[in-house]
């Protein structure tokens, strides 16, 4: 059975359509990747299946539960790291961990799973130190730990690694990497298609709202006779080019 | 390039919710300016009063004559009774003055004679006195008629002391206010102890409101900003639980304060016990079941505050925005803080009434007077009537909490791109 079902998903605000009709799937023990530029829709699309925003027509289902019906499973099923996601500056970051587990586990479990959170975010003896004294690599290892820790069946990661200097970045890429198994999967968003290529099993191409490509980074390498997916991209965008909708930012 | 500078700090801090703010608030000083010269009126107006004399003679008459022009008489008669019952039916009525026969024999005599006067107080605001206040000051003049009367009348004996001639009553004076008799002080004396709670009680009030308040908009405004909002909504647990934990949690936070103030203001009362009149002989102190209505009161009406901020703080964006969302709250609770300053709840018109009682926030700043004198169901009905607002704010705050409106904002003025 697929962890992740999403059908002709519309998002609309006004007039503008944010996400427009896209269908993909995820299958246990898949990293899946949504590549796409700013204000393609990445945020819009992770926001509607982590049961954060109403959809405006289409469907989703996660673990076979409708988002929109049954918002109170899918959210048992899932993990959703925003972008950017801070933490409460007042806490330690143990104390944060904990925090968030008095959610997900019985009071005896929950130990074990700030233990494993603690792991994760490999932070030593500075866990025990108020969140609002780390770096800003330091607080993603945090939220990367606290997102993954509870081993969620899906993962909803928005941009782990942006704002990462190339360290960092690697080793929330192998974190993430590690965390998947049989009956997992990840789905997360970028726009550094390098990273995708490395971490993502199977990638989907999202621009003005529309998905434009799905498959894996190999087949798609193949299909466009490219080396990386950002020349793939470039090619794609180029021949849509009359579908494209640009991003049409307000303020 | 300072042009420049300038431009951008206007531009950043002149927004449609800092010019409503604004607005507000010179609405609210323009009413209190109306308030005040309503005041203004009053204190040309001449105090209507009962008489009963039933001294008979030159002096009697040159007095009740007296009497006529300086005030308005609602009851000119013989039975003590009526007149009293004749000033509380009238809305206006400030005393009863009472001239028993034999007057002038007792003045002549070189004895001081007695005015008796039976005050009726409608409130402790600052403005329910002033007609009591005109009243004291035409006793003054009175005593200078019985004077001129008895320089006249003397002149060829001069038999009488000058001190006696210049000083020729006594006064006997109680106060009625609302069911409490108070002997031997007139309204002017009992305002002035109670003046300062008048002032004192409603700014704490407020204050405590306001500081609640900008936590719970704060908060809200620094969750969207940290997007732990967002993560907090994608956990397992149900929206309710989500908006009680945050107004439980500043509500404890609440109780704390208001447990503060409680001990503070019981020091603060305390400290009047020891100046000239002592609230508790005057039938004016508090015991400790009234106290606590009052926290419970002020706890009451900081919960319907809190529900408000974070309804409020639904609409924060940031930090920063959350900062001027505090505003509607602090108009709110500023309207029925100079409302009760300047009038007692009994002596306001219906629709200020109606105002006060609508306004959670009054009832705290009432609750103390309405207990000196044993008004409990207006205090338990305030208190009831806050707790029926909030649990409605918050079935309101639930409901948008289950809508996506707290991740795509409200945003009722936006502007077409
Ligand atoms: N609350 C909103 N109201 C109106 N339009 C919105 C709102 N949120 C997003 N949009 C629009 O929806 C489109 C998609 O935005 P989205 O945030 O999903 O993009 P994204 O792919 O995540 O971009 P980025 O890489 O910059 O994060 C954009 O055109 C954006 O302007
Ligand atoms: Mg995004």
């Amino acid at each position: 059975m697929n962890l992740l079902e999403v059908s002709g998903l519309t998002k609309t605000y006004g007039t503008n359509h944010a996400v427009n009709a896209i269908d993909f799937h995820i299958a246990g023990g898949e990293i899946f990747g949504l590549i796409g530029p700013n204000g393609a829709g990445k945020t819009t699309t992770l926001r509607i299946i982590s049961t954060l925003l109403s959809k405006s027509s289409g469907e989703v289902k996660v673990c076979g539960h409708d988002v929109q019906t049954d918002p109170h499973e899918v959210r048992r099923s899932i993990s959703y790291l925003p972008e950017e996601a801070g933490v409460y500056k007042n806490l330690k970051g143990r104390e944060y961990l904990e925090f968030i587990a008095g959610f997900h586990a019985e009071k005896k479990e929950r130990p074990a799973m700030v233990e494993r959170g603690m792991s994760i975010a490999n932070l030593g003896a500075r866990i025990n130190d108020k969140v609002s004294t780390y770096s800003k690599g330091m607080t993603r290892r945090l939220t990367i730990a606290r997102a993954l820790m509870m081993n969620p069946k899906l993962a909803i990661l928005d941009e782990p690694t942006s704002g990462l200097d190339v360290i960092n970045a690697h080793e929330v890429r192998n974190i993430i990497k590690k965390s998947i198994s049989e009956r997992s999967a990840v789905l997360l968003s970028s726009h550094n298609m390098l990273e995708v290529d490395y971490l993502c099993d199977r990638i989907a191409l999202i621009s003005g709202g529309v998905i434009v490509e799905t498959g894996t980074p190999d087949s798609l390498k193949e299909k466009y006779q490219c080396s990386n997916i950002e020349e793939i991209f470039m090619k794609i965008v180029e021949t849509l080019s009359h579908a494209d909708e640009p991003d049409k930012k307000r303020d | 390039m300072l042009m420049n500078l300038i431009k951008k700090e206007i531009k950043e801090l002149l927004t449609p919710s800092t010019v409503a703010v604004i607005l507000v608030i010179t609405v609210l000083f323009g009413s209190m300016g109306k308030l005040i010269g309503a005041a203004k009126d009053e204190a040309k107006k001449k105090p209507t009063i009962a008489i009963v004399i039933k001294e008979k003679g030159p002096l009697a008459d040159r007095l009740r004559e007296f009497l006529r022009t300086k005030t308005t008489l609602i009851y000119e008669g013989d039975s003590r009774e009526e007149g009293f019952a004749a000033l509380k039916a009238s809305k206006k009525g400030v005393a009863l003055v009472i001239i028993d026969q034999g007057f002038e024999k007792t003045l002549l005599a070189g004895k001081p004679a007695l005015i008796k006067v039976e005050w009726i107080m409608r409130g402790a605001g600052l403005m329910d006195t002033i007609s009591s206040g005109i009243l004291e000051r035409t006793f003054l003049d009175l005593n200078k008629q019985i004077s001129a009367h008895l320089i006249d009348a003397t002149k060829d004996k001069g038999d009488l002391s000058s001190s006696h001639v210049l000083n020729p009553t006594v006064k006997f004076e109680n106060t009625h206010y609302k069911s409490k008799r108070i002997p031997a002080l007139s309204p002017n004396k009992i305002a002035q102890v109670l003046v300062s709670q008048s002032i004192t009680i409603p700014m704490a009030v407020m204050i405590i409101i306001m500081l609640g308040g900008s936590m719970v908009i704060t908060s809200m405004g620094l969750e969207k900003e940290n997007k732990t909002l967002e993560t907090l909504l994608t956990m397992p647990v149900s929206r309710t639980t989500i908006v009680m934990g945050k107004i439980m949690g500043s509500a404890a936070v609440g109780l704390f304060m208001a447990a503060f103030y409680m001990v503070g203001f019981k020091f603060y009362v305390s400290s009047f016990e020891t100046g000239t009149i002592d609230l508790a002989l005057l039938g004016l102190d508090l015991n400790a079941f009234d106290y606590i209505l009052v926290g419970v009161s002020l706890f009451s009406s900081l919960l319907f505050g809190l529900a408000m901020a974070m309804l409020l703080g639904i609409m924060a964006k940031d930090y920063k925005s959350a900062q001027v969302l505090t505003y509607p709250i602090m108009g709110l609770a500023m309207i029925p803080m100079f409302l009760t300053m300047y009038r007692d709840f009994d002596t306001v018109t219906p629709l200020v009434k109606t105002v006060l009682f609508v306004i959670p926030f009054s009832h705290p700043m009432m609750a103390m007077r309405h207990l000196t004198l044993d008004n409990y169901l207006l205090v338990s009905l305030g208190i009831v009537y806050s707790l029926t607002v909030t649990a409605i704010l918050i079935a309101i705050i639930v409901k948008i909490f289950k809508t996506d409106k707290l991740i795509t904002g409200i945003m009722p003025l936006r502007k077409r791109a």
